[in-house]
């Protein structure tokens, strides 16, 4: 579970969600049980209105891209 | 705001950014070290969506000033090698056994061995990343005492910078018969052996020399540049030189003596179960090629073997005999 939950409304993105899930090893390993990619994009959403932050799978779609991108172009520096 | 902890998190690669290098990490959980290299332990970990998505981004200076706080094992062993002569067996053999973390041709080392550092202190940053870059990547996951890094194999090029950064670490070095090296890269080349895809220079060789010569010239060429590096440095610290003949049984008859590290007989089981699996494709059984290699050979493989390799290889067996 989330050590803080969220009422008012969403007013945050993915930038903020993702720094709360690299400085809470629970909340990782909460999203890391979910292999499957879309039930995954499910719970991210979702975990993220709990913590106050507005994820879209749009922008989910886009930051996994990235991330994906990154990893290809690991040997470029 | 101080950055959350790097407990848990490995190096994946240094990459370019508009502050200069950057180094991005993934959170590998409980995911080990037992694929044949670190990229491929890598991309299984980032088949986890999570493992993916929630990467993180730092600068080099995380790595040059490393929290020692974070816990690490200290590395036991180096492999360095000519190239297909048993280290990645010897690297899957030690990945077999729970209590070792095996580092087989980690991306980010290499990555800090390169990195394009022109400063006073270049030497001293480039060890203090070094450092940093191991501890990171040897963070137990499951218990581990032991880290074995297996390097690339121009590394010995950088052997006294390698050395410099872990002066009581001991280091083997795998080579094999000159011949039966050149033929296997004959038939599958090692990136390192593409034209063009490594700096010639690291090798002592002129760009343009390279044009002009057969793709097994250019083989036979970086064979013995990195065999003359290894020669040029075989004294610096606890040194063997371990021919290809002698696996896999060198493994846990002396090498885990000479690295300090005691093998117990169940570790022992594994590796034996795993030299009997071809190290690079794992879902074959691993079958002794030497004989077949040697009647592969094409004259001219054998006159690049004698003309540029037959010399060091004589001075290697030399080493080993006196070890």
């Amino acid at each position: 579970m989330p050590d803080s939950v969220s009422d008012s409304s969403p007013r945050q993105g993915f930038a903020a969600f993702k720094a709360l899930v690299i400085a809470s090893p629970a909340l990782f390993q909460e999203l890391a049980a979910e292999e499957h990619p879309m039930r995954f994009q499910d719970r991210v959403i979702e975990l993220a209105r709990l913590h106050g932050c507005a994820v879209s799978r749009e922008e989910l779609e886009a930051e996994t891209r990235l991330a994906r991108r990154r990893w290809i172009e690991r040997r470029v520096l | 705001m101080s950055e959350p902890s790097l407990q848990g998190w490995t190096p994946l690669s240094l990459t370019g950014s508009t502050d200069g290098p950057a180094v991005d990490w993934c959170n590998f959980g409980p995911v080990r070290f037992t694929d044949s290299f670190f990229e491929q332990t890598a991309a299984r970990a980032l088949r986890n969506p999570a493992r993916q998505l929630f990467r993180r981004q730092t600068g080099l200076e995380v790595l040059e000033h490393w929290d020692e706080r974070v816990p690490s094992v200290r590395p036991t062993g180096f492999i360095y090698h000519l190239s297909r002569c048993g280290s990645t067996l010897a690297a899957q053999m030690l990945a077999a056994s729970p209590r070792n973390i095996a580092l087989s041709e980690p991306i980010p080392f290499d990555q800090v061995l390169s990195l394009p550092l022109a400063d006073d202190e270049a030497n001293s940053r480039r060890i203090a990343c070094l450092r940093g870059v191991v501890h990171a990547m040897a963070q137990p996951r499951a218990g581990e005492t032991r880290c074995f890094i297996k390097v690339d194999s121009w590394h010995t090029h950088a052997l006294p910078l390698i050395h410099a950064a872990f002066p009581d670490v001991p280091w083997i070095f795998l080579y094999r018969d000159p011949v039966e090296v050149l033929v296997s890269h004959h038939r599958q080349r090692g990136g390192q052996m593409i034209p063009g895809l490594m700096n010639a220079r690291l090798f002592g060789l002129d760009p343009a020399e390279v044009l002009r010569m057969s793709p097994d010239e250019y083989c036979a060429h970086v064979l013995a540049s990195i065999s003359r590096a290894v020669l040029r440095h075989a004294g610096l610290g606890h040194s063997r030189f371990i021919n290809y003949r002698q696996l896999p049984g060198i493994l846990w008859e002396s090498l885990g003596d000479f690295f300090g590290a005691e093998f117990a007989p169940e570790e022992i089981a594994l590796m034996r179960e795993a030299s009997c699996i071809s190290a690079k494709q794992p879902h074959q059984s691993f079958a002794p090629d030497a004989a077949e290699k040697q009647s592969a050979a094409t004259e001219e493989i054998r006159r690049l073997a004698a003309t540029h390799l037959a010399g060091p290889y004589a001075q290697m067996e030399a080493l080993r005999a006196g070890a």
